[in-house]
């Protein structure tokens, strides 16, 4: 009962009490059944927590790329986002609206990528991405935690 | 002297072809975002366009240039407008990962979401058949078909996967997709539902939208080559045409009622009427500095054009 509890909590902090937790008071290191359905739980529980963010990223697939090679598409590719000042891959042809905004500062952070996913034309009056607008901030912050992962 | 007299020659001739096309704009309430646009057959009739940003379907009435904003439910995010036969508008709503219907009449909402098990698809434009069957495209690698009279709603993987974009049906009734991110176009076999992939000669060209004249011949807007491309289906030859400018970009194209072809550029933001006994381009353009045509459409005598970037519907009419 107290497994499956844990199994609907989503952040790792919570998964390593958890197994920790059960191995203490079991004892048993090296057979600990208890520790083996947790194991179980982490590996299914992370997987879902993964597709999560996965699955946001839909929103963007169409036009943008995760993988290095692949820069033929109508967005920019998205490797190395964080910490990159916006309209700056030389590859690239953005809008002058966003090689704009880049030059006036406008650097990808999880603050600024929340603002933009929110309403990119909001952030960016004129951008030409303006079919994508995650409202939900729960989703956004999903979507923002699995990219940091993805495009490093 | 004779290079003087053909340069005025042509500069008579190509003010003569303009000043035979008017220009008139409609403005939009701001922030809605308008995409896709559909003119009613009937002279003077409603334009139907979807608002992409708000989550609305727009109705303008040319007489009056009144503007009904009809919302279409939570996180909607339409993108493409097509009317059917009875001249009801439908949309494909990417938000809500569903085709909409919308009565004319009373604005009713019916909306038939796409199947759980292929998640987010991204619904981008969508055309009926002779048949009156729904066929759309989904820019995550999918295309599809629903039956309005049964509901009857079919999923299909796309060749090549994402890209599926623009699509359109011949007056033979058969039913041709672009592919932007997988640079094809595609013809739908109406017998097994199977995408047929037809290469332009221009590799990595990205074919966005398409439309077909008359006679069924295909023409494709591509947005990477900035060419304007013909596929004749009877012979399978492509011909090619480079939009004017250093760098064009051809996003949109439609043909109007007397075959000529109109394509929207947007490295130097004008629409461009292609004849096709000429082989020449024509330039026209509103009084917005960024308009950002993202679709044509028309009805005899009219070329519609949505301007995303200026908050405004412009019509371009012609004799």
């Amino acid at each position: 009962m107290r497994l499956r509890s844990f199994a609907a909590r989503r952040t790792r902090h919570a998964r390593v009490s958890i197994t920790w937790d059960c191995w203490r008071r079991c004892g048993k290191k090296r057979s600990c059944p208890g520790l083996a359905l947790a194991l179980l739980v982490i590996v299914s529980g992370g997987a879902a927590w993964a597709q999560d963010g996965a699955s946001l990223f839909q929103r963007c697939y169409a036009c943008h790329s995760l993988e290095v090679a692949e820069r033929n598409l109508s967005g920019p590719n998205l490797r190395g986002l964080f910490g990159r000042r916006a309209g700056a891959l030389d590859a690239f042809e953005y809008s002058l609206p966003l090689r704009e905004a880049g030059r006036r500062g406008l650097v990808w952070t999880a603050e600024t990528l929340d603002r933009f996913l929110e309403d990119p034309e909001e952030l960016v009056p004129g951008v030409r991405m303006t079919g994508v607008r995650l409202r939900d901030a729960g989703e956004r912050r999903e979507l923002i935690r699995w990219l940091q992962g993805a495009t490093r | 002297m004779r290079r003087l007299i053909v340069t005025l020659v042509l500069a008579l001739t190509a003010a003569t072809a303009a000043a035979q096309v008017t220009v008139q704009e409609y403005p939009l309430p701001p922030r809605l975002g308008a995409h896709d646009v559909w003119a009613d057959p009937a002279p003077d009739g409603p334009v139907w366009f979807s608002a992409q940003r708000s989550g609305h379907l727009g109705r303008l009435d040319p007489k009056t240039g009144k503007v009904e904003l009809i919302p279409l439910g939570q996180n909607s995010a339409p993108h493409g407008v097509i009317l059917d036969a009875d001249g009801a508008p439908w949309l494909t709503d990417g938000g809500q990962n569903a085709i909409v219907r919308v009565d004319p009449t009373t604005k009713a909402v019916t909306r038939w979401p796409l199947p759980q098990s292929r998640g987010y698809v991204n619904l981008n434009t969508a055309i009926f058949d002779r048949g009156g069957v729904h066929w759309f495209t989904g820019q995550n690698g999918i295309y599809g078909r629903l039956d309005p009279k049964t509901g009857d709603l079919k999923v299909f993987d796309a060749p090549k996967g994402r890209g599926p974009y623009g699509i359109h049906v011949t007056p033979e009734g058969v039913v041709y997709y672009a592919s932007l991110a997988g640079s094809h176009i595609a013809r739908i076999d109406a017998a097994t539902d199977k995408a047929v992939m037809i290469e332009p000669p221009t590799p990595g060209q990205g074919a966005r939208r398409v439309w077909s004249d008359s006679a069924g011949v295909v023409w494709v807007s591509e947005w990477n080559s900035g060419q304007l491309s013909r596929y004749d289906p009877r012979t399978g030859q492509w011909r090619q045409w480079k939009a004017p400018g250093a760098r064009p970009r051809v996003y949109a194209v439609y043909v109007d009622e007397r075959d000529k072809v109109w394509v929207s550029e947007w490295a130097d933001q004008v629409m461009l009427r292609f004849d096709q006994a000429t082989e020449k381009f024509e330039a026209f353009k509103s009084s917005s500095g960024t308009a950002d045509v993202r679709q044509i459409h028309g009805r005899r005598g009219e070329i519609w054009t949505p301007e995303s970037a200026a908050d405004k519907l412009v019509v371009y009419r012609y004799r």
